[in-house]
């Protein structure tokens, strides 16, 4: 106890500081936004309940996505569906619609349904059985006051998400505490991380297993293996993939980051290196494979992978609207997630709804889309966003070359992390194709699917202020987190304003 | 490149609160400016024409609401690519005994999203209502909605069921700034809020007033040897 503490008190104030910015901001937007107004929170939130009243996990049914009673009165009473997606209606608010959301409070309305929960029935369990515990544990069986508590846990894990992003760009940059710092603080103020990181939605706990597993490799990278430092990478890849699915696009980099651990060590080290490797593999395998035996013989229930796909409203594009001449192949995957990422070559068939992927999806969604994707910015702040992006990698990749003798015997190491990059755009990239396919060429991509990546962020903007030297780099940090402070207000007055202004 | 060299003068200092007087002007200001704003629609979506208003026919709908302060209805109307002719927009009670609200649009529009106006605005929420745009010109007009009903009956037009629900969006008839909408936006935030009820508000306000510190004392202690 008494080394705990005594460790606590090593760590730099300021990175307990940027842990509390993105707990405190996360908080606010859990009270800023509507309950359930979070993307596909209703599923999550129903997930949550059906493991906290069953003692099970939700499955697929042939009747299809039946919340239970008590979620689908409250979302009428909210008025939910009237609202999501549709900008010019606000939530109620009227003392008739207070007094029909408190009849629905007051009664006691059954909190089971079919069992399956739409999107979220197929994602792996432990986000939802830490969410379970703490609606077993809410003093009150109020549905909303229930939420109001999930929502907490959320931003608990947003925090931690910052602060193991922190704690990945001081690995990275540990000579500059104002750079570290402004890269930390650009992660914690982060208008989507906070935006989700307020609602129920288990993208909560794969960013923070990410920024886990990113610091993780970052110090086996700088401070050699360890049978403890392996064991916490292989923890954070387990956490995150028994979190979401989406983890396993990290696997490639963290197979990199081992097998150059053990070609490095040499014949000395190799024993130890492998002890540590193998610590490393099992403390990820283990859970793993725990999970997927439960899945097969006591949940009989799919391992992993998305719900299916909403069925098609009444206009959408059906499957035989997608040209059989670009579908099936090789191929079609691969300029689907080129396009997807990347500006579109010529003569490749457009293949997304969007006209320009990169900027419209990643870049527009980083700067901030909200809702069920349904407000945002005024244009302009998008534009700006577009200036200052480039700007900022501009400013970066300069700091890179004027410190390259640094990144000697560094190579290795960013390969790691663009693998883990190149990993998740092209398990994005495989989902969004099979969806695209399935439902006729409907749009599957969202920002908040890159977040996983904050950390590496929070580095560009770190490197990016170094750029302009010892001197001015402490002011332009400074000037960066004034940004990144209005970027956030303005977040939350423009969703103040659209759910009830 | 130690933390010291953090402490090089004032000058973040000066950058922060140079910057923050900035941030704090441009959010006054841009909260001040006085914009549109909708009152709301009946949320039917408009993907087609499911309306035709013939010269001298009415088009009218029966409606959950009618939002307090709707100056105007904004509606997509088609007029064949003609000039758009003059129309005439009331709201009745549904039981047609009184008269809640009237205007008139006057001929030379284009056709598309088109406001109406509705002449005095409601002070109250009315609801249920029946809303009816009369064309007492010699061009007919579409009106875009959704084709059925969505759980509600169809339009009428001249007494006859259109082929579906017309959409109705509510304009507010007042342009209105966010420090406006300031109670507004206090009250309506504690609806639905579970463990924060009323306190909501004051909730967010305090939360991200000590965010935005922690974010500058995180800064400065950088500069500290932290």
């Amino acid at each position: 106890m008494k080394g705990l503490v005594q460790r606590v008190r090593r760590v730099p104030r300021a990175l307990l500081w940027i842990a509390l910015v993105a707990l405190l901001n996360a908080l606010a937007w859990g009270i800023l936004v509507p309950p359930f107004h979070v993307p596909d929170e209703n599923a999550h939130v129903a997930y949550a309940q059906y493991v906290a009243e069953t003692g099970q996990l939700p499955q697929g049914t042939a009747d299809g996505t039946v919340f239970s009673p008590e979620i689908n009165r409250t979302l009428g009473a909210l008025g939910f569906y009237g609202v999501v997606g549709r900008t010019e209606n606000e939530p109620p608010g009227t003392e008739e619609e207070i007094a029909a959301l408190n009849s629905v409070r007051d009664r006691r309305l059954r909190r089971t349904g079919s069992g399956d929960v739409s999107s979220a029935t197929n994602n792996p369990p432990l986000y939802y059985a830490v969410e379970a515990a703490v609606y077993r544990a809410s003093p009150s069986g109020d549905l909303l006051t229930r939420v109001a508590l999930m929502r907490i846990l959320s931003a608990l894990l947003a925090a931690s998400t910052a602060l193991l992003g922190a704690l990945f760009v001081r690995e990275i940059v540990p000579q500059t505490t104002w750079a570290w710092v402004a890269g930390g603080l650009a992660i914690a103020l982060q208008p989507m991380l906070g935006f989700i990181g307020g609602g129920v939605n288990n993208d909560n706990m794969l960013f923070a297993a990410s920024g886990a597993l990113l610091f993780g490799l970052a110090r086996i990278f700088r401070r050699g293996v360890t049978p403890r430092r392996a064991v916490f990478v292989g923890l954070a890849f387990a956490i995150g993939a028994l979190a979401k699915a989406t983890m396993i696009a990290f696997a490639p980099a963290v197979a990199l980051a081992f097998l150059v651990v053990l070609v490095r060590a040499g014949s000395d080290g190799r024993r130890q290196a492998l002890r540590s490797v193998a610590a490393g593999v099992g403390a990820a395998a283990l859970p793993i494979a725990l999970f997927v035996v439960l899945s097969g013989v006591i949940w009989d229930r799919p391992i992993w992978g998305a719900g299916a796909a909403p069925p098609p409203a009444p206009g959408d594009p059906t499957p035989a609207d997608v040209p059989a001449r670009v579908t099936g192949t090789l191929r079609a995957q691969l300029s689907y997630t080129w396009q997807l990422f990347l500006p579109k070559l010529g003569l490749v068939t457009q293949l997304h709804p969007v006209a320009h992927p990169p900027t419209d999806i990643w870049l527009n969604g980083f700067v901030g889309t909200f809702g069920w994707l349904d407000y945002g910015f005024p244009q302009w702040v998008y534009r700006v966003g577009h200036w200052l992006a480039p700007l900022v990698a501009a400013l970066a990749a300069l700091t890179l070359v004027r410190e390259r003798a640094r990144l000697h015997g560094r190579g290795l190491e960013l390969a790691t992390y663009a693998l883990a990059a190149a990993g998740l755009a092209a398990l994005i990239g495989a989902a969004g194709y099979r969806y695209w396919l399935d439902t006729g060429g409907q749009r599957f991509e969202q920002a908040r699917y890159v977040l996983p990546l904050l950390p590496l962020y929070g580095a560009i903007v770190a490197l990016a202020v170094r750029a302009v030297g010892r001197r001015a780099g402490p002011s332009l940090a400074a000037a960066a987190v004034v940004v990144m402070i209005g970027w956030s207000l303005y977040a939350q007055v423009l969703t103040a304003v659209r759910y009830y202004g | 490149m130690g933390s010291a060299a953090a402490t090089d003068g004032r000058s973040p200092l000066i950058v922060l609160a140079i910057g923050g007087a900035i941030l704090v002007i441009a959010l006054a200001l841009g909260a001040a400016r006085p914009k549109e704003r909708l009152a709301g629609s009946n949320g039917v979506p408009d993907p087609e024409f499911v309306a035709v208003v013939k010269p001298g026919q009415a088009l009218c709908q029966r409606e959950a609401r009618l939002p307090a302060g709707a100056g105007s209805l904004r509606m997509t109307i088609g007029t064949y690519g003609k000039p758009g002719p003059p129309l005439r927009t009331s709201v009745q009670s549904i039981d047609g005994t009184r008269l809640l609200a009237n205007g008139r649009l006057a001929a030379g529009w284009t056709q598309g999203s088109v406001d109406l106006p509705l002449g005095a605005t409601t002070r109250k929420r009315r609801s249920p209502v029946r809303i009816c745009v009369s064309n007492p010109s010699r061009v007919r007009i579409a009106v875009a909605g959704t084709p059925g009903g969505r759980g509600a009956l169809p339009a009428r037009v001249a007494g006859r069921f259109a082929r579906g629900q017309v959409r109705f969006e509510y304009v507010l008839a007042r342009r209105t700034s966010t420090w406006s909408l300031a109670d507004r936006i206090a009250s309506r935030m504690t609806f639905g809020r579970g463990l924060w009820g009323g306190l909501a508000p004051w909730l967010v306000v305090i939360l991200v007033v000590l965010a935005c510190g922690g974010a500058i004392r995180a800064l400065l202690s950088s500069g500290k040897g932290a």
